[in-house]
């Protein structure tokens, strides 16, 4: 027998009830596409972090890194 | 009384007419003063829409409804007000009471909403203009729109109806409620997935290290706000949602977690649409409890 998945509720004011298929297909969506802009943002911010450890790693100092 | 007029519910002797049962009229007159005007009387409203009529002149006029409210004064055409005629109001309810201005009529400082247990007079100033005096004194600077209750493990919570040409500008806030993961609380304004643009910058607790995070035409303002299992912090001013111009972003936010961080954001939704609904979504895990609560800046 197949079985069921129940779908995320979802809250429209007052009303708290499972999503429909297109709400759920819209709300998978829009988690995927936060879910990329969270990781672009930390990329950058892993990158930067990454990029300033190789610069003390030359030698450069905290003040001489932020001048930059 | 052989003939009468009536004055709002009160039977009068014609002034034409010869009385001749004289004490039978004035007790009649009596009678009819105690129930209209000497003894307080209410008119108890419960809907969400109220039309005033000549009866409430006199009365308090009571409002409750859990939903906004919208009370009506209609023209003189259709009642007929008496000069300086005062209406008086009070809301009992969680909803906000609005004043409207019925077909021709000029209502001025409509701007004065009641929150609950606010009262206001409304004072005919000419044929068809009135004015709203609140007995609170004026508006303050934040005047309540809408309170939702979250629900319980709702993955998504949607406010219709929290903007309005009545204001330009609004604050989100979040109080009380739990998420069931630690993770950001996207904001997300009408059904718009495309855009959306914010720098953050964030200082995390331990390192104090500062950190510079962005949304670069993401589907919504993702980091708008942040939730654990502790507590939900979501604080965000909106400029123009309603307008047809750009909406522009304030948030802060200071997670309830030892590894997380003051995180501030400004940014901006690239379009101009009018918005009058939004969506809060965690990023992961649900949201329960707690409440969303709207305020619109008078303008």
């Amino acid at each position: 027998m197949a079985t069921t998945t129940a779908k995320p509720l979802i809250q429209i004011d007052d009303e708290v009830r499972p999503m429909t298929t297109e709400e759920h297909t819209a709300y998978k969506a829009q988690q995927t596409a936060n879910a990329k802009a969270e990781a672009e943002a930390q990329a950058k911010v892993a990158a930067r972090a990454s990029a300033l450890a190789k610069l003390a790693a030359l030698g450069l100092t905290e003040a001489e890194i932020g001048a930059l | 009384m052989a003939g009468t007029t009536t004055y709002y519910g009160i039977s009068y002797p014609t002034n034409t007419d010869y009385v001749k049962d004289g004490a039978s009229a004035i007790q009649t007159v009596a009678t009819g003063f105690d129930s209209a005007v000497a003894i307080p009387t209410y008119n108890a409203q419960t809907g969400t829409t109220y039309t005033f009529a000549l009866t409430d002149v006199g009365k308090t006029v009571t409002a409750s409804n859990a939903s906004a409210q919208t009370y009506t004064i209609p023209p003189t055409a259709s009642v007929a007000w008496a000069t300086g005629t005062t209406l008086y109001v009070i809301n009992l309810g969680a909803g906000v009471v609005t004043f409207a201005a019925g077909a021709g009529v000029t209502v001025t400082n409509t701007a004065q909403t009641l929150q609950t247990y606010q009262s206001a007079r409304l004072v005919r100033t000419g044929l068809n203009a009135w004015t709203v005096t609140p007995d609170s004194g004026t508006a303050s600077g934040l005047t309540l729109v809408s309170a939702t209750t979250i629900g319980t493990t709702v993955s998504s919570v949607a406010v219709t109806s929290a903007f309005s040409a009545t204001y330009d500008a609004y604050k989100i806030i979040i109080t009380g409620g739990v998420g069931s993961a630690s993770g950001n609380i996207a904001l997300q304004l009408g059904s718009t997935t495309t855009g959306y643009y914010a720098g953050y910058t964030d200082i995390n607790y331990g390192t104090a290290v500062l950190s510079g995070l962005s949304n670069n035409n993401a589907a919504s303002f993702t980091l708008a706000g942040y939730g654990t299992t502790a507590a939900l912090s979501f604080n965000v001013d909106l400029q123009n949602p309603f307008l047809t111009k750009n909406t522009i972003l304030n948030s802060s936010t200071g997670p309830t977690t030892t590894g997380g961080g003051s995180r501030i954001g400004t940014g901006y939704l690239a379009n101009t649409t009018s918005y009058t609904d939004f969506t809060l979504t965690p990023s992961s895990g649900t949201l329960t409890g707690g409440t969303i609560r709207v305020y619109g800046y008078n303008n």
